[in-house]
């Protein structure tokens, strides 16, 4: 049904005009430092009192806190590259139990499931998922902690790989929880379960990740409370023509910008309901 | 006259003979249309009407069997031989293929629910709708399914009107086991061993050649600072032998990108100041020289003019077309008319190419010399921006019909692309023998078998799971150079005491970038020395990563708290970090990778170093004798000041910097020292087993200043003298100081050390290949006034420090 459906025709000017506008902005803001630090969003993450199933299906979703990725002002990387949210966009949703996170993802892409093996994992469709599991850290720390984590998860329609990035964590803040499975190819995440099923525009993308894959002999397992607020970001990456001479890789994120990948304290806030 | 005789026999002879050699039978294969009888000899009625025409005759001549092609040709069939898609519009193709990929009509068509994302064409319907004889196959399969693949194309394209063939292409340059194995691109340029290469290479194109495959869109290891480095000399060198032995042996090839994509820099970001077009040149007309018949545009950038994408630039392409005298095929890279957006830019004559509409830009591409189109898909209409990647032959269709285009680009183009098939006897035969195919591959133990429907092809088993898997199937002579070429292409960077090769029974404790390839090396590595749990119980620990990281740096950490000698294999990565090269006992950068470049690679295989040759090598059953192809800069900044277009310049001055560039300029290979600059490691360097450096410092040069003396004249009287004297070290401020460094031994890395009072005040990491020199410059930092005895290496000096 998604290759029936004509490619929505974008209208060029209403594009150019979007992106002056958001260069503008970005200008303006460059000129304001207040404005960048303006205080980041927030979402909520409902408890599920029995484990969702992982089936592409969002039914026993409570979905009203949604996290919007759709907008101009979200694309971080490659904006001339990026066509408006039917190229690549995405509502986010997450929920919780003391064993799990879970999360879903309704996207929007006109071609998805791009990775390819020869390109690192950042330049391939994946999500990003940025996540601390210390309520009590800092929320405006400049640095990883040791309870901050990178998680990749590629988007292809046959191998779903997931990595760790822990290279942005100071040494003295590792704890011995290192990179894992950044060349590709590995799926580090330990009872983790996806599921996708396609849509008119795109596919659904639902997924559980027990919290235990946070932890380590020296960080230990994270279990939410209600009323938990801990920092969170979200991030979708699009290569329309996966090619390893592909010069323009779009990405969109909840909030904040290309800093989010060595700064948490532009990224969001997830309270835990 | 008596004297002509002897020539008015030969001639006579010749024309006698002639006839005879001109009528020798090539094989024809017909599976739709049918062999008809002339003179005793066979031909294919590829249009069905029963008689000979000319093009269906083998033994006219190609110009005139093209001429009458194209007059029975509509302006649309002409169209559809400009553009090349991908098979079946899908990028990595389907494996294992459906009925929907290759012979599905009604299309655009919905795919089934486990069939990869497409648009929903099938290769009928490219065959059919838009007349395309040219596919981009990086499809997977052993070469029994690829041969199946591509002889049910081959039928489509006889069933048509006119009966003409397709001609595939493929990204990749050994593909017979698509998917499982490719060509290891950067260990050809580190393996520095042509015999070696000659050799794969001619398998290479046999093995292609065996499965249907016609053109590989390779080399591009002729642009500087690509796979074979970039020294010109050897850039050329290493091409030249890539594409004539292709070519020799059946595989056409299909040099790109035109004028330079580049290994690190595209040419429109290389050019230094110095603009050195020619020694960029050197690896094309290389590759021309060995007769590539087709060339690849660098879509998207620049070229001679810099203003606009080379397949909009006369400049460029007059270039190639005219002075270098290229008249076989150019194909357009898969973004001709844009990327993300229509290409932008003005030409050299005023044209603003972003303002103009499909026709007018498909018709300056085929005016300045391109003949076909690369794209994923091609679709109906003219409106490009409607998906900027797509091609549209609608565009050139309607452009001839209405002035808008030159017919006379459209039949030169034709005429190169049909010429192309002529030559390789496509229209006599263009299927493949699937039992020499695997002969020819596999070994005598593969139960693979040619398949002759798609049911068998569903039904055929796919048990080739792992490395191992593949290696008891494929054919032992490949597997053999394959191995030779990954221990060739390891280069042995520092190797302190002479630890590698490890002795018999080592307690070896290794890891790696993941726990699955450590475990794999294990299981090798404990042919010749037990694996051991923890750095403690080892003899020696061994890492391999890809990539200096946090995992790296921890693996390092570790075994040096553990006091255990280390081993770093550096695994598709250079070694760019001084403290790295500091941090560990013996050094090795492993350039071998041969995953399957373009679309997807099967899972479950270890493209890079196989753990048994790594096993092999780590032990001495198989040496590492690569070297470093482009020398290797110190720090980032350094690399942002070399010349792209210049080799053996990091971290050179500007007078070092002119001196080389006025040696290229004279040298008639264009190559420089690689000795000149200060990089972290030269070009050409690499260790060998047994091998050590045998250092001596000589020649210390310390800072000048001018000083005034007078000076006692001869005959009486004083005279006023300008003498350089040492200059005295300010604390706090860099005191540089030159020295030579001589390495009489193999190639080596020494850390240099400045010592004063017992302490390090300075220290530099050099890499000298063997029996070679370089110069070292050092800044020495004093932290207290007085008098300074430094010593460096042999060299000793006593500086004031004010």
């Amino acid at each position: 049904m998604l290759f029936a459906i004509p490619k929505p025709k974008k209208d060029v000017t209403e594009m150019k005009r979007l992106k002056t506008c958001f260069l503008l902005v970005l200008a303006l803001s460059l000129l304001m430092p207040g404005a960048i630090l303006a205080e980041t969003p927030e979402a909520t993450a409902y408890k599920t009192d029995t484990p969702i199933v992982i089936d592409g299906d969002l039914s026993e979703w409570v979905l009203d806190s949604p996290i919007v990725i759709d907008d101009i002002s979200q694309v971080i990387r490659d904006a001339n590259a990026w066509n408006g949210p039917m190229d690549s966009s995405c509502t986010v949703y997450v929920m919780w139990d003391e064993d799990n996170l879970y999360l879903a993802a309704d996207v929007n892409e006109d071609t998805p499931f791009g990775a390819i093996e020869m390109l690192p994992l950042d330049g391939q469709d994946n999500f990003k998922l940025y996540i601390s599991t210390d309520p009590s850290a800092d929320p405006d720390r400049t640095e990883y902690g040791a309870h901050d984590f990178l998680v990749f998860f590629v988007v292809d329609n046959q191998y779903w790989d997931t990595a760790f990035d822990r290279s942005m964590v100071p040494k003295e803040n590792r704890e011995r929880f290192i990179s894992k499975g950044m060349d590709g190819g590995e799926s580090v995440l330990a009872g983790h379960e996806r599921a996708v099923k396609l849509t008119a525009t795109g596919f659904i993308y639902e997924a559980v990740i027990p919290w235990v894959n946070f932890s380590n002999a020296n960080i230990p397992v994270y279990t939410p409370q209600t009323g938990d607020r801990i920092k969170f970001n979200f991030a979708i990456t699009d290569i329309s023509y996966p090619c390893p001479g592909t010069e323009f890789v779009p990405q969109l994120v909840w909030t904040g910008g290309l800093g989010i990948n060595t700064n948490p304290s532009s990224w969001g806030t997830l309270i835990f309901q | 006259m008596k004297r002509y005789y002897p020539l008015a026999f030969f001639l006579a002879l010749l024309l006698a003979v002639t006839p005879v050699l001109a009528a020798q039978q090539p094989e024809v294969k017909a599976t739709v249309k049918n062999i008809i009888e002339v003179d005793g000899l066979q031909f294919k009625d590829l249009n069905d009407n029963g008689k000979l025409d000319v093009y269906e005759d083998w033994r006219a001549d190609i110009d005139d069997r093209i001429a009458d092609l194209l007059s029975q040709m509509t302006l649309e069939e002409t169209v559809g031989l400009l553009f090349c898609n991908n098979t079946s519009g899908q990028f990595s193709g389907t494996y294992p293929v459906t009925y929907n990929y290759l012979y599905r009509q009604d299309c655009p068509f919905e795919p089934a629910e486990d069939e990869p994302f497409s648009d929903g064409f099938s290769a009928w319907y490219y065959i059919n709708e838009y007349h395309n004889r040219c596919f981009l196959d990086n499809a997977n399969g052993t070469p029994e399914e690829q041969v199946f693949v591509h002889n049910e194309i081959q039928k489509m394209c006889e069933d048509t009107r006119l009966g003409i063939p397709m001609t595939f292409t493929s990204d990749r340059e050994y593909n017979s086991w698509g998917g499982f194995v490719d060509k290891p691109h950067a260990a050809f340029g580190t393996a520095n061993d042509p015999e070696l290469s000659e050799k794969l290479l001619k398998r290479y194109a046999e093995s292609m050649k065996s499965v249907g495959v016609h053109v590989t869109f390779e080399p591009y290891g002729n642009e500087i600072g690509a796979f074979n480095g970039e020294d010109p000399e050897y850039i050329a060198k290493m091409t030249e032998l890539e594409v004539a032995t292709l070519n020799e042996n059946g595989l056409a090839t299909c040099t790109k990108h035109w004028i330079g994509r580049g290994g690190d820099a595209s040419f429109q970001n290389a050019r230094s100041v110095a603009q050195n077009v020619d020694n960029w040149l050197e690896g094309w007309k290389a590759a021309l020289r060995a007769g590539t018949p087709w060339i690849m545009t660098n879509s998207g950038a620049t070229g001679l003019s810099n203003n606009v994408p080379v397949e909009y630039d006369k400049a460029t392409m007059s270039y190639l077309r005219d002075t270098l005298g290229f008249d076989g095929i150019i194909v357009t890279d898969w973004w001709a008319l844009g990327m993300g957006s229509q290409v932008q830019g003005v030409t050299n004559e005023g044209v603003d190419i972003g303002k103009l509409n499909g026709r007018q830009l498909y018709g300056m591409m085929l005016e300045n010399g391109v003949d076909i189109f690369g794209t994923v898909v091609t679709l109906r209409g003219e409106d490009i921006e409607a998906r900027i990647m797509a091609n549209y032959p609608d565009c050139i269709v309607n452009g001839v019909l209405e002035g808008d285009i030159d017919e006379y680009y459209v039949q030169r183009a034709a005429t190169r692309v049909l010429r192309f098939k002529f030559e390789l006897g496509l229209f006599e035969n263009p299927y493949s023998d699937a039992d020499y195919a695997i002969r020819l591959g596999a070994n005598s133990s593969y139960t693979g078998k040619p398949i002759n429907s798609l049911e068998e092809y569903t039904a055929a088993p796919r048990n080739i799971k792992s490395n191992e898997d593949l290696r008891a199937v494929r054919n032992e002579y490949d597997v053999a150079l394959g191995e030779q070429m990954q221990a060739s292409s390891a280069v042995l960077i520092k190797n302190d005491n002479n630890l590698l090769p490890l002795s018999l029974g080592t307690k070896v404790y290794v890891a790696a970038s993941s726990d699955d390839l450590a475990e794999h090396y294990a299981q090798y590595i404990d042919y010749y020395g037990p694996i051991v749990s923890t750095m403690e119980e080892a003899d020696v620990v061994i890492g391999d990563f890809t990539a200096i990281n946090d995992v790296a740096e921890m693996f390092i950490d570790d075994a040096k708290d553990a006091g255990k000698p280390i081993i770093l294999t550096l695994n598709n990565t250079l070694p760019t970090q001084e403290w790295v090269i500091n941090a560990v006992d013996a050094l090795m950068y492993l350039s071998f990778n041969q995953k399957a470049d373009h679309g997807s690679q099967l899972p479950g295989f270890m493209t890079t170093t196989e753990p048994w040759v790594y096993a092999d090598m780590l032990f001495g059953i198989r040496e590492p004798s690569g070297m470093i192809v482009k020398e290797i800069t110190r720090n980032a900044e350094m690399d942002a000041l070399q010349w792209k277009d210049l080799a053996g310049d990091q971290g050179a001055s500007t007078w070092v910097r002119l001196l080389l560039q006025a040696t290229m300029k004279t040298s008639e290979t264009h190559t420089t020292p690689e000795n000149w600059g200060d990089p972290l490691i030269t070009y050409k360097y690499g260790m060998r087993y047994g091998q050590k450096g045998d250092f001596a410092f000589e020649t210390l040069v310390l800072p000048s200043v001018i000083v005034e003396r007078e000076v006692a004249g001869r005959w009486g009287g004083a005279t006023i003298q300008s003498i350089a004297e040492q200059a005295n070290a300010r604390v706090g401020e860099p005191y540089n100081v030159n020295f030579l460094l001589w390495n009489h031994g193999g190639s080596d890395v020494v850390n240099v050390e400045a010592v004063s009072n017992g302490k390090v005040i300075a220290e530099k990491l050099m890499a000298v290949n063997g029996e070679s020199w370089r110069v070292v410059s050092m800044d020495l930092f004093f932290d207290a006034p007085g008098q300074h005895d430094v010593t460096i290496g042999t060299l000793n000096a006593t500086i004031t420090v004010e």
